[in-house]
């Protein structure tokens, strides 16, 4: 399926773009809808994040000439994954298609940076409009004011980032715990000398254990990471949304859940870590906790 | 002698010897208080009470004097307010010594006021158990009135009132003894058909006190004065208090429009120096302004108040009467001095500049937050005040590293980390909103200083020790440290986490700050009492709950 609005990729040995489609058989990728300022530094820390097992991105534009004209917004670099740009409408069903949302792993909708502050009715709508496509997608989506969070809480949007409601709390966090925003700045970053929170699934040689037990066994076998927590699903699977889940940091001793809640097939644990593979390789590794 | 008589603060300026005779001053205090109390419970042993009290005002006498002498500034030093209390506690009893005048007796028990030089030693409350709290709820009470105060303009009134009082003393004396001895002298004559049994306006003299009140305030003349003199005096009265009530009509009609004006905007700040103390000042206004006092508070539950300075600061409105209830707005350009000055810059416990929405272009914006920083950062102050400043361009952050205690925070690089995040690792999102909120069920990243105990021990012991610890839910996950030699090197944080193929195990020096993640600070790392006094300490809510 084609048509005849641009689209081009970076040239992975050059880095420079150059016309092309997306092949029809490419899956798993990350589709970004928009491009604004925050485009090229996402690509970035997502090539950067994901060198282990390389994405392909696509991103849909849906004004090609506010891109062209901005030099910034054009990630530079060679990438191990393929990134192609297309042009489109970002909630049209055509598009979305050309942009094989049925076959992606994960969307991201930025806010559209000609509807300024006003951009949330349309990342919401474009956000409702992929899930509509493919429900089991993974979104993000970015909104430029707090208070339009509430009106996605019963869509199947899995993530928010709200770029004000983060630099409030970055700011309070700072004034009130000088020192801490250095740790967010390495928790966050994907460099490759940086550790990052990640969540695994519970392997099955640990599904009913408890997280005491989980933890304990990884301090004792030298893992090279450290469980924080984990994540549990409330309620029927089926019906549930992502707000469903449960996500316990540092789990209470005397609360459910808590450290001795047993963690079930669908849970997931959180760790920090250098890199995910590293987490994968020892729980397959270590795949039973001796009694 | 000034180092001596100077009250005794605590820091490097203060003399052991000043501390001396403030502990001495204390106790004098005291002694004399409760002398009030004996005396009257052992009359019998009146006439030695009053030798002690005699000799307790002598040394009240000598130690004024000094500190008169010794003050920076001798003309204004007796206006002052300490002054002024040390006053009160040593006339009652200078004058209880002309004892013939037997009604000044009356004014003995006077002597009890001497319990307000207590408010003086405010400063030593640091030696006593729960001295912090009471100084800072003496701070809070000072500050509450003083906007009080302010609010309801009480400071005109009380001039109002004491010019009130001042006529009227004046006008009742002059009145009495014109109608009496000047009239018997012959300096003034009766007015015409006045009989000479007339007794005249005032024949009494604390008479003459209630009809001048009555004249002053209701124009009302109860007697007529007999004498010319006399006459052109209550006219004088009569005058000032036309003069006097419309003023005070005025006063009030003012202050009653001003708070029309005034509801629903946030608090003025009172325009006394030097009032606030542990306070956090927040440079600049634009949207997150709202939500940054809401987590603030949620961290701190208002015992610390935050001070607003914007030129459209006094425009602010309220939105949440409780947030806001701590919350004082100062018209004024963040970035002049005398802005600064009024505001306390110095005293104050943290400080944040946001950037300002009064330009469009974000080059533009950053280099006026920079101007304000640079304005707020490089003021000689007491200690080095942590500051946080909101950036726009990120291409500005490579002024990070020049100035000291200076965080940058630029929403749009956090944005972009996260928004990876959240695709390379779904759930992420939830994660750091949980650790960036404020409250008594989320946890929080703390950074401590490293239990004794834990010192040379590797990071797998210090996370077992945590694992082991039943009363309190502690995840270590790292370690900070001074990224050098200097002592102006940012600390670096270290993963507990061995790198592959690095055997060398991390392990915890002296210097070393632990980073773990809890739902309070840890019962072992909570500030001392000392540190309480730290002018930028900040009581947290879940401190104040432990």
């Amino acid at each position: 399926m084609t048509d005849n609005r641009a689209s081009f990729s970076i040239n992975p040995d050059t880095g420079v773009l150059m016309p092309n489609e997306p092949p029809p058989e490419i899956r798993g990728h990350v589709v970004i809808l928009n491009a604004n300022a925050k485009l090229a530094r996402i690509i970035e820390e997502i090539q950067i994040g994901s060198a282990d097992d390389p994405l392909d991105i696509i991103v849909v534009i849906q004004d090609w000439n506010a891109w062209l004209e901005n030099e910034a917004w054009h990630p530079h670099g060679r990438y191990q994954g393929n990134i192609y740009f297309r042009e489109g409408h970002v909630a049209g069903t055509e598009d979305l298609k050309l942009a094989r949302v049925e076959l992606a792993k994960v969307a991201v909708v930025l806010a559209d940076p000609l509807q300024g502050d006003l951009a949330d009715a349309h990342s919401t709508l474009t956000a409702v409009a992929i899930e509509n496509l493919n429900p089991t997608i993974h979104t993000v989506v970015e909104l430029i004011s707090s208070v339009n969070r509430v009106h996605l809480k019963y869509t199947k949007v899995n993530e928010v980032v709200c770029i004000g409601e983060l630099t409030e709390k970055l700011i309070a966090q700072s004034c009130i715990s000088p020192g801490v925003k250095n740790i967010f700045d390495h928790l966050l970053s994907a460099q490759n000398d940086t550790t990052q929170i990640f969540t695994v699934k519970i392997p099955p040689a640990l599904s009913g254990k408890t997280f005491r037990e989980i933890e304990g066994w990884t301090i004792e076998r030298d893992a090279p990471f450290v469980l924080c927590g984990f994540s549990v699903m409330n309620g029927n699977s089926r019906d549930a949304l992502p707000t469903d889940r449960i996500t316990v940091l540092n789990p209470r001793t005397n609360s459910e859940p808590g450290k001795d809640t047993s963690m079930g097939p669908g849970d997931t644990l959180v760790a920090i870590a250098y890199k995910k593979s590293e987490i994968d390789e020892f729980l397959s590794q270590h795949n039973a906790i001796s009694g | 002698m000034g180092e001596i008589m100077e009250p005794y603060r605590g820091g490097p300026g203060s003399t052991k010897l000043s501390l001396i005779v403030d502990l001495f001053v204390l106790s004098l205090i005291i002694v004399s208080c409760a002398l009030i109390p004996v005396e009257i419970f052992y009359p019998e042993h009146h006439h030695f009470l009053e030798i002690v009290d005699l000799c307790i005002t002598m040394i009240f006498i000598v130690e004024y004097m000094l500190r008169w002498y010794s003050a920076k500034n001798r003309i204004v030093y007796p206006f002052t307010g300490y002054a002024i209390i040390d006053l009160v506690a040593i006339l009652p009893s200078i004058i209880l010594f002309a004892s013939h005048l037997r009604v000044l007796r009356l004014i003995r028990g006077i002597r009890i006021l001497r319990i307000l030089r207590l408010l003086r030693l405010v400063r030593l409350l640091r030696f006593f158990r729960f001295g912090y709290l009471i100084s800072h709820a003496v701070l809070h009470a000072r500050i509450n009135l003083s906007s009080f105060a302010y609010r309801y303009r009480l400071g005109h009134m009380f001039k109002l009132f004491v010019i009130t009082c001042v006529i009227w003393v004046i006008a009742a004396n002059a009145l009495y003894y014109t109608e009496t001895s000047l009239v018997q002298l012959g300096i003034t004559r009766y007015v015409k058909d006045t009989p000479p049994s007339d007794p005249g306006f005032d024949s009494d003299y604390w008479h003459s006190y209630w009809n001048i009140i009555i004249l002053l305030i209701s124009g009302i003349e109860d007697k007529e004065p007999i004498s010319v003199l006399g006459r052109i005096e209550a006219t004088i009265v009569l005058i000032a208090g036309i003069v006097i009530i419309g003023l005070l009509t005025g006063e009030i009609v003012s202050m009653l429009v001003r708070r029309l004006q005034r509801m629903g905007l946030v608090k003025e700040m009172p325009p006394r120096k030097g009032l606030f103390e542990q306070h956090i000042v927040i440079l600049g206004l634009n949207r997150h302004l709202d939500n940054i006092i809401r987590h603030i508070n949620d961290a701190v539950r208002g015992h610390h108040f935050i001070l607003v300075i914007h030129p459209d600061a006094e425009s602010l409105p309220i939105m949440d009467s409780l947030n806001y209830r701590r919350v004082f707005a100062l018209a004024g350009d963040p970035s002049d001095k005398r802005t600064l000055d009024k505001a306390s810059l110095g005293k104050a416990a943290r400080i944040i500049i946001l950037s300002s929405e009064d330009c469009v272009d974000k080059e533009l914006k950053d280099n006026q937050t920079l101007m304000v920083t640079i304005a707020a950062a490089v003021r000689p102050r007491r200690g080095d005040i942590p500051t946080v400043v909101e950036i726009i361009d990120d291409e500005n952050l490579q002024y990070a590293n020049i100035l000291q205690d200076v965080e940058y925070i630029n929403g749009k690089q956090c944005c972009e980390r996260l928004t990876s995040q959240a695709v390379l690792n779904p759930g992420i999102t939830e994660i750091y909103t949980t650790l960036l909120d404020f409250s008594f069920e989320t946890n929080e990243i703390y950074i401590i200083p490293v239990p004794t105990e834990l010192l040379g021990k590797t990071f797998k012991e210090v996370r077992l020790h945590f694992f082991n610890l039943e009363d309190e839910d502690i995840t270590p996950i790292g370690v900070e440290r001074a990224s050098g030699n200097s002592p102006n090197a940012k600390p670096v944080f270290y993963p507990g986490i061995a790198r592959r193929g690095n055997d060398d195990p991390l392990t915890l020096d002296q210097g070393d700050r632990l980073v773990i993640i809890a739902y309070d600070r840890p019962t072992f790392a909570l500030i001392d009492e000392d540190g309480k006094w730290s002018p930028t300490y900040l009581a947290r809510a879940s401190e104040r709950k432990a």
